[in-house]
């Protein structure tokens, strides 16, 4: 039986094989056959969340080709780059932020996809509620209610610490009972875009403990 | 003006500040950097941090199983190329070492003329043309479809007008980048030409 990998075990997995490649690109060694495979498994990773990113933000199959060509062409470079190490050492995060990076140059261009700012008109999800509606929800305060127990607790605060960077940020300052507002103010980021990462973080969170506690 | 690998760094770099317990702005943070890029670096540190980490990974159709894979052939054909240290050739340099004319070079393909100027011109995107076209191009300029596809992705030649725009200081507004398909019937193309790659342009 096979089991599913989770992304950060693949991110891992690409990070080493980055790290492999690196070291002989970056010093005026050849890509042989192994270190090629390396860059394939690579590649082939990253395909199927770069489209569905692309997807999600509403681009056709065109533009998604267009995102994922300059994706790679960008890996390409960068693999070559001495002074860009930390794709060693945070791959998933580096791959996110070029792709994020290439969309935000499309949109500056086309101005057709995801606006920087979210609206506070947008719906939460396919078919929520407005975002001002739950700006200031107490779906966190809930979750920890929820989670009683010392166990339950230290689990969901296990949880917590393996969110991204700024969603873990975002999670916690809430649960301190820090308003979305102020986070907001202390980041230099619209409330709405911090709504938006909110409830992405709350969405991920209530995914990975539904994941953990259904038999 | 800063590349891309500018930007995505310093956002690694301004996530490596938070992760590591400082909670500095991104007005802050961006003050430190070059002052012609930190409006744009603060846009994308927003959008980037409010888009944040790549989603659940998606299931493709046969259509995008079928893009992704002729997109990562053309990205490692040009990246072998480059590797190589060979001298990066585009399809203008490979038909003119051939010496053919873009007309000729048209008609051996059954492509409308404009298309193939289009294509040489850089105004086609890439990843959208046929692999049948690919095949054919290495064919008739008797070469390796790797070699074509290093040629796509290579930069094109800058026209004659565009330097003498660039020396007179006269900005004209740039040509579209457009897929093939778009680029095949804005070009005109006769029965013949429809016909001859009606099977990867069924609705052209």
């Amino acid at each position: 039986m096979t089991q599913q990998r989770s992304w950060y075990e693949v991110v891992l997995e690409c990070q080493e094989r980055v790290a492999r490649i690196r070291a002989v690109l970056t010093t005026g060694g050849a890509l042989t056959p192994d270190l090629q495979a390396d860059l394939d498994a690579v590649i082939l990773a990253m395909r199927n969340w770069i489209f569905g990113r692309a997807r999600i933000l509403g681009l056709d199959e065109d533009a998604r080709s267009d995102v994922l060509l300059a994706a790679i062409n960008q890996l390409h470079k960068d693999l070559r780059s001495p002074g860009f190490s930390s794709m060693e050492r945070r791959f998933g995060a580096y791959i996110s932020t070029t792709v994020n990076r290439i969309l935000q140059e499309r949109n500056n261009t086309q101005q057709n996809i995801l606006s920087p700012t979210v609206s506070l008109d947008a719906p939460v999800g396919d078919d929520g509620p407005p975002l001002h509606e739950v700006v200031e929800d107490p779906t966190s305060e809930r979750l920890v209610e929820a989670h009683r127990s010392e166990d339950e607790r230290r689990r969901l605060y296990e949880v917590i610490a393996a969110l991204p960077t700024t969603e873990r940020i975002v999670i916690t300052h809430r649960l301190e009972g820090v308003r979305g507002t102020d986070i907001a103010q202390m980041l230099g980021m619209s409330p709405a875009n911090v709504s938006h990462i909110y409830n992405r973080a709350v969405k991920r969170l209530r995914q990975t403990l539904t994941t953990r506690e259904s038999p | 003006m800063k590349d891309r690998s500018y930007f995505i760094e310093a956002a690694l770099r301004y996530e490596e500040l938070l992760e590591s317990g400082q909670i500095i702005s991104l007005d802050a943070f961006v003050a430190q950097e070059p002052p012609e890029v930190r409006e744009d670096l603060r846009a994308f540190l927003e959008f980037n941090l409010t888009l944040g980490e790549l989603d659940e990974p998606a299931i493709l159709s046969p259509a995008e199983e079928a893009a992704a894979s002729r997109v990562m052939a053309l990205a490692r054909a040009a990246f072998e190329r480059e590797l190589s240290g060979e001298p990066v050739q585009n399809l203008t340099d490979l038909r003119k070492a051939r010496q053919v004319t873009v007309g000729r070079l048209a008609r051996q393909l059954k492509l409308p003329v404009d298309l193939l100027a289009r294509l040489e011109r850089g105004k086609v995107r890439v990843a959208t043309i046929p692999e049948r076209l690919i095949e054919r191009l290495a064919d008739a300029l008797q070469t390796t479809t790797s070699t074509v596809q290093a040629a796509l992705l290579a930069p094109p030649p800058v026209s004659a007008a565009a330097r003498l725009n660039a020396e007179d200081g006269i900005v004209e507004p740039e040509e579209p980048v457009v897929s093939f398909a778009q680029a095949f019937a804005d070009s005109a193309p006769t029965d013949e030409e429809r016909a001859a790659w009606a099977d990867v342009l069924p609705g052209a």
